[in-house]
């Protein structure tokens, strides 16, 4: 017995691997159907973004890094295929210096429709500042003139109708905030007052929790589960709900190592106190 | 498929593969995409910066704002600090006041979102008072108070005090624990991620190749190494 229970307790890693590649394989390669319930804040996101009144501003933060389409980034296509079919103005920016090639790379897969360059939408770029982008995100809130005198492609952004009437934070009606850069908590303390939809991994929403609850964020997709539960909604199947099997499973499988590992550690205990 | 993306899919399966070859062993495959990963990572990088700074400074300068050369002068003054004179000291100027205005700008920020309006959302009634909003209500409570008073150092917490600091350690714990299952589910994430793009219909064939291929380079070097 007690031989058991030390082979569970040094479990070789190689074959923990071994084990999650298997587990997630079987279900990409036959997919399994599991139910997929849509979450409270899911909903949230796609009722208020559906609810936005005609000409709303939308500032889409596009904070992903050089690897966001390492698989497709199935966050920013469903997310942004929403907003460019919604009658919503969308300001595209982004804070990491990959951000604006992923949002062209974006625009090109989706395709913008009868949406009007300058018009409907823009493509403000890179903004300085990345790793500490924070003072410079405080700037552009105050004047986005200033700080961003020309779009991606060189124009004056005077010169674009959509941004004539767009100086300053206050103009804008809802930020979209996407990726691992942190800029949803800078978005939050430096633009008090505009509601912030966070895009965001597991981990950051566990930060940005408080704000949800607090009512500055108004709703986050969290992870490729949000993800997959708003290709759901929004009746686009994409990438993240045919990863979503491959991940429930996944979690079982952590879960029961989880729980023969500290069966184990306790009945070891257990034995020896006796 | 097309040429393009035939060639994108080799090259993507090539480096997905080389760096999860790190678990079986450091090697060649996994050393030589580490280094093209930096190498190609820093390229791009420093590219997207030049072109954010000839935006935000060139652009400015050709159109006649003069105040643009503060923040230049400001920004070469950072290399003041490679000099060995007295000049050296000129690099604080600009470290100093982006070190103010950085502890200004968080301030400004914290005592709103991260301090009052937080206050008002702890202390607001909850939404109704059905079991599961008022349970979360009752445990959102309790773990402020309990929180805050693990980190009241003035006076040492004895007696009953000590079970509230014990309980505020507790939700510390519980959201450590939380944190870290949500970071272990990111990391799965992006694992998932790959293999359904290498498991892709189209382009399983190309994964089995390469796999096949590196397996075959592993064993020859297994048997090379070996033989003697």
């Amino acid at each position: 017995m007690s031989n058991i229970l030390d082979k569970l307790l040094n479990i070789d890693r190689h074959i923990i691997y071994l084990m999650i590649a298997i587990v997630v394989t079987a279900p990409i390669l036959s997919p399994l159907g599991l139910p997929l319930p849509v979450s409270k804040s899911t909903t949230e996101v796609y009722e208020y973004l559906k609810n936005l009144p005609p000409g709303s501003v939308v500032l889409f933060h596009n904070g992903g890094s050089e690897g966001q389409w390492a698989y497709g980034a199935p966050d920013l296509v469903v997310i942004g295929r929403h907003i460019l079919e919604l009658p919503v103005k969308v300001i595209f920016v982004s804070f990491h210096y990959a951000g604006p090639t992923n949002t062209e790379k974006l625009l090109q897969l989706i395709g913008i429709g009868a949406k009007e360059y300058g018009v409907d939408y823009v493509n403000l770029g890179f903004i300085p500042g990345y790793p500490q982008p924070e003072p410079s995100l405080a700037a552009f809130g105050r004047d986005i003139h200033s700080i961003c005198p020309v779009d991606y492609y060189g124009n004056p952004i005077n010169d674009l109708p959509l941004m004539k009437n767009v100086k300053t934070s206050a103009d804008i009606d809802v930020i979209i905030d996407l990726g691992g850069i942190a800029t949803g908590e800078m978005f939050v303390k430096q633009w008090a007052g505009v509601p912030v939809i966070g895009i965001w991994a597991p981990s950051y929403t566990a930060t940005m929790a408080a704000y949800y609850e607090e009512g500055s964020v108004v709703g986050i997709l969290v992870g490729i589960r949000g993800t997959a539960e708003y290709e759901f909604l929004t009746k686009h199947p994409g990438q993240a709900i045919v990863m979503q099997d491959a991940i429930s499973i996944y979690h079982v499988l952590f879960v029961a190592l989880l729980m023969v590992g500290n069966v184990a550690f306790l009945l070891k205990k257990f034995r020896r106190s006796q | 498929m097309t040429t393009i993306e035939i060639t994108t899919s080799v090259i993507s399966i090539l480096v997905y593969l080389s760096v999860y070859s790190l678990i079986y062993k450091d090697n060649t495959f996994y050393r030589f995409i580490e280094h093209l990963c930096i190498g190609a990572g820093t390229g791009y990088m420093v590219i997207s910066i030049l072109q954010g700074l000839a935006k935000t400074i060139v652009t400015p300068i050709q159109t006649g704002d003069v105040v643009v050369y503060i923040p230049i002068v400001l920004g070469l003054l950072v290399y003041m600090r490679y000099f060995k004179s007295r000049a050296r000291s000129l690099y604080f100027i600009p470290i100093a006041l982006l070190t103010g205005v950085g502890t200004s700008l968080s301030i400004r920020g914290i005592l709103t979102a991260q301090l009052l309006d937080q206050i008002k959302a702890t202390i607001k009634p909850p939404s109704s008072f059905l079991a599961v909003p008022f349970l979360n209500y009752i445990i959102m409570f309790v773990g402020t108070i309990t929180v805050i008073c693990y980190f009241f150092f003035t006076i040492e917490l004895k007696g009953p005090l000590r079970a509230v600091t014990r309980t505020g350690r507790f939700f510390i714990f519980t959201t450590m624990g939380g944190i870290y299952g949500m970071v272990v589910l990111d990391r799965a994430t992006g694992y998932i991620g790959v293999m359904t793009y290498m498991l892709d219909a189209q382009r399983l064939t190309i994964t089995i190749a390469i796999l096949s291929l590196m397996i075959i380079t592993f064993v020859i070097q297994y048997l090379k190494t070996h033989r003697h």
